[in-house]
């Protein structure tokens, strides 16, 4: 059984170099082995679900070798919580991609690109060390710099140009942290390394931490290194959007922060109060900018900085109820925002344009998908039936006991105006009207994953209920509370 | 198409082609005792090659190395060392060193060391040549859109 916890990057990794192998230029076979693929993926995750969720964490020694020489490998139920959201939402998105990428040119390196995109996201999840983990960030990144600029137009190059300049700054700050790490302690494993943590200096961590935290913060799109986030985001193809917005930035960066807030730099409680100024920032500059876009899908990437600050602000204030809501926001915007990227993708694909001020009338024109984009929307707006509104709902309530009603009065403020600007386009693209206005409803492969991620999205809420959230999501939140590398025994 | 360089650089790099190709191979089988490796000996040919390119034009290194074979034999390395390492499942453990390790410090002496050098070799000669390769037929389509827009330029004048 353990052994099923390298499958998740190794059959990804296979699947980046079988394609274009098998395939060459014929997309049909690309994509069905795409899909394959990646219900492969879902299934071993499922099956190592399972099994952590029921036995606890699974430890991994790669090729036999223990610590200090190995590489460990390790999965507990946080990072198998992202595992299966991650290959879950990969696997509907590669779906609807196997439809959509018929507008492209070469789709086999789309699906390559796309497969080392999810084995570096795989990998980071499964990894405990330092300098596997940044492997996997660089695999996963610039995998994500190629397959931006996919559609090879101007403004993707130069989206993609300023994405790959920005995230190789934050990356060289992680490698400095790493090049610091390994000359104060001569480890990279993170147990070992919070086992030697104990003797040094304060100053020398919180030097460490701050570049750690700074580099995944890029890597996040939180507010004051968020501007790579809007042209990546807005320019990708659509399922890439969806991608990058609903997952990659919660895994690269989030997962990342999550770790170093939770269990490796618990000493440190500043920077909880550095994650909050940066949530806060985030999720009003976010909400603000919203406002301005005409491009719906430069619109989406800004709500998604936003809404990445509410994640960052549940963080900075910790506790039960504060960790319980980083975690179901994740996993509810995950659902939405994707929802909502392949929606506009959907739009994209029929009309030609993401333009808010060329399009009107879609409510006549494409009525189920203007019916999902309402599921979407009302869902990253916070209203009641929908995942994201508990989540919000509990990041507030965490606010208020931890004594922060200030910043609790502000997020029911950007939740208002999250959904103002979502009104505004519901108002002006979807259900205005347009003369001579044909049915021209978008394929109905395009139409049935976008159902199944707007299905999840309204029913993510259920993983609350007592009894559902016991064995599952109280034993993420329990490692964010609870957990720390130093109680890992080395040497075994 | 590009003619090459100069007959002095050609009968040179005749010469010298045979030595760096043995010399990278040799990087890469001795990975494990010397220092070098997959990725070292596999820059090594990639520059074999890339000499090839420049001395004699990208057609003549193209019919010696056709760039088809190239991308095959780069998903091939990578596929080959990742089934190396799930091969070790059979012994029990990913990447587990399954192969009786020989005699130390001597060509057969690291077990699965060896295989999975030649096959980092392999995608690493392969990969870096097809990308340069690539870098070079971009500058190829840029000089000849450079053309046509001055011909329609001077048309119009």
């Amino acid at each position: 059984m353990n052994h099923l916890i390298v499958f998740p990057v190794a059959i990804y990794l296979g699947a980046a170099f079988l394609l274009p192998l098998l395939c060459g230029k014929n997309d049909v076979l690309a994509g069905i082995s795409g899909i394959a693929f990646t219900f492969l993926s879902l299934a071993v995750s499922a099956l190592l679900g399972i099994s952590v969720f029921t036995g606890g964490r699974i430890i991994y020694f790669v090729g036999g070798w223990t610590e200090p020489l190995g590489i460990m490998l390790m999965l507990d139920p946080l990072s198998c919580l992202f595992l299966l959201l991650t290959n879950t939402v990969a696997f509907i998105i590669m779906l609807y991609s196997a439809v959509y990428i018929k507008k492209y040119h070469r789709a086999v390196y789309f699906y390559v690109l796309f497969m080392l995109m999810l084995a570096g996201m795989n990998g980071i999840l499964i990894s405990m060390d330092f300098f596997n983990l940044f492997v996997f960030f660089e695999i996963a990144s610039i995998a994500s710099f190629i397959i931006v600029a996919f559609g090879l137009r101007a403004e993707e190059l130069e989206a993609s140009l300023k994405y790959t300049v920005i995230s190789f700054i934050a990356s060289s700050l992680i490698l400095f942290a790493i090049a610091m790490i390994y000359g104060l302690t001569g480890t990279l494993n993170i147990p070992a390394f919070m086992h030697a943590a104990a003797h040094l200096p304060q100053t020398h961590l919180w030097f460490t931490a701050g570049l750690l935290l700074a580099g995944f913060a890029v890597k996040a799109g939180l507010a004051p290194f968020h501007a790579w986030l809007p042209d990546a985001h807005s320019m990708a193809p659509a399922p890439v959007s969806a991608l990058l917005s609903g997952l990659f930035i919660k895994i690269v960066g989030f997962y990342a922060i999550i770790r170093l807030t939770s269990n490796i730099f618990t000493d440190i409680p500043q920077i909880r109060t550095i994650l909050l100024v940066f949530g806060i920032v985030s999720m009003l500059l976010g909400s603000f900018a919203a406002y301005g876009q005409n491009n719906i899908k430069r619109m989406f990437a800004y709500s998604t900085i936003s809404q990445i600050g509410y994640c960052a602000i549940g963080l900075g204030i910790g506790g039960y109820l504060g960790n319980l809501g980083v975690l179901m926001h994740i996993i509810a915007h995950a659902f939405s925002k994707s929802l909502l990227f392949l929606n506009i993708g959907a739009v994209e694909y029929m009309t030609g344009t993401t333009d808010s001020d060329k399009l009107r009338g879609l409510n006549d024109s494409m009525p189920y998908t203007t019916l999902l984009s309402s599921a979407g929307m009302l869902g990253i707006a916070g209203i009641p039936p929908m995942g994201n509104f508990w989540s919000k709902v509990i990041i507030i309530i965490a606010a208020v006991h931890a004594g922060y009603g200030g910043i609790a009065a502000l997020c029911i403020i950007a939740a208002v105006m999250t959904l103002g600007y979502f009104l505004k386009l519901q108002r002006t693209v979807y259900c205005s009207k347009k003369e001579g206005a044909v049915k021209k409803e978008a394929p109905a492969g395009l139409i049935a994953p976008m159902a199944v991620l707007a299905f999840m999205a309204v029913f993510a809420g259920i993983l609350l209920i007592p009894g559902i959230r016991e064995p599952f999501i109280d034993k993420a939140v329990d490692v964010m509370d609870n957990f720390s590398y130093i109680n890992i025994a080395i040497g075994d | 198409m590009n003619k090459g360089m100069s007959e002095i650089v050609k009968s040179i790099s005749k010469i010298v082609f045979p030595f760096i190709m043995v010399f990278g191979i040799s990087i890469i089988l001795y990975g494990h005792v010397t220092p070098g490796g997959g990725f070292a000996g596999g820059v090594v040919l990639t520059g074999g090659f890339v000499l090839l390119l420049l001395a004699f034009g990208a057609e003549h290194a193209f019919r010696i190395f056709p760039r088809k074979i190239a991308k095959s034999l780069d998903s091939i390395g990578a596929l080959g060392f990742l089934s190396i390492a799930l091969l070790g499942l059979t012994g029990g453990m990913f990447f587990l060193n399954f192969l009786p390790k020989g005699r130390l410090f001597h060509l057969w002496g690291g077990g699965t060391l060896l295989l999975s050098n030649l096959m980092i070799g392999i995608k690493i000669g392969s990969a870096l040549f097809v990308a340069i390769a690539t870098l070079s037929m971009a500058r190829l389509v840029h000089i000849k859109k450079g053309l046509k827009y001055r011909q329609s330029e001077e048309e119009k004048q």
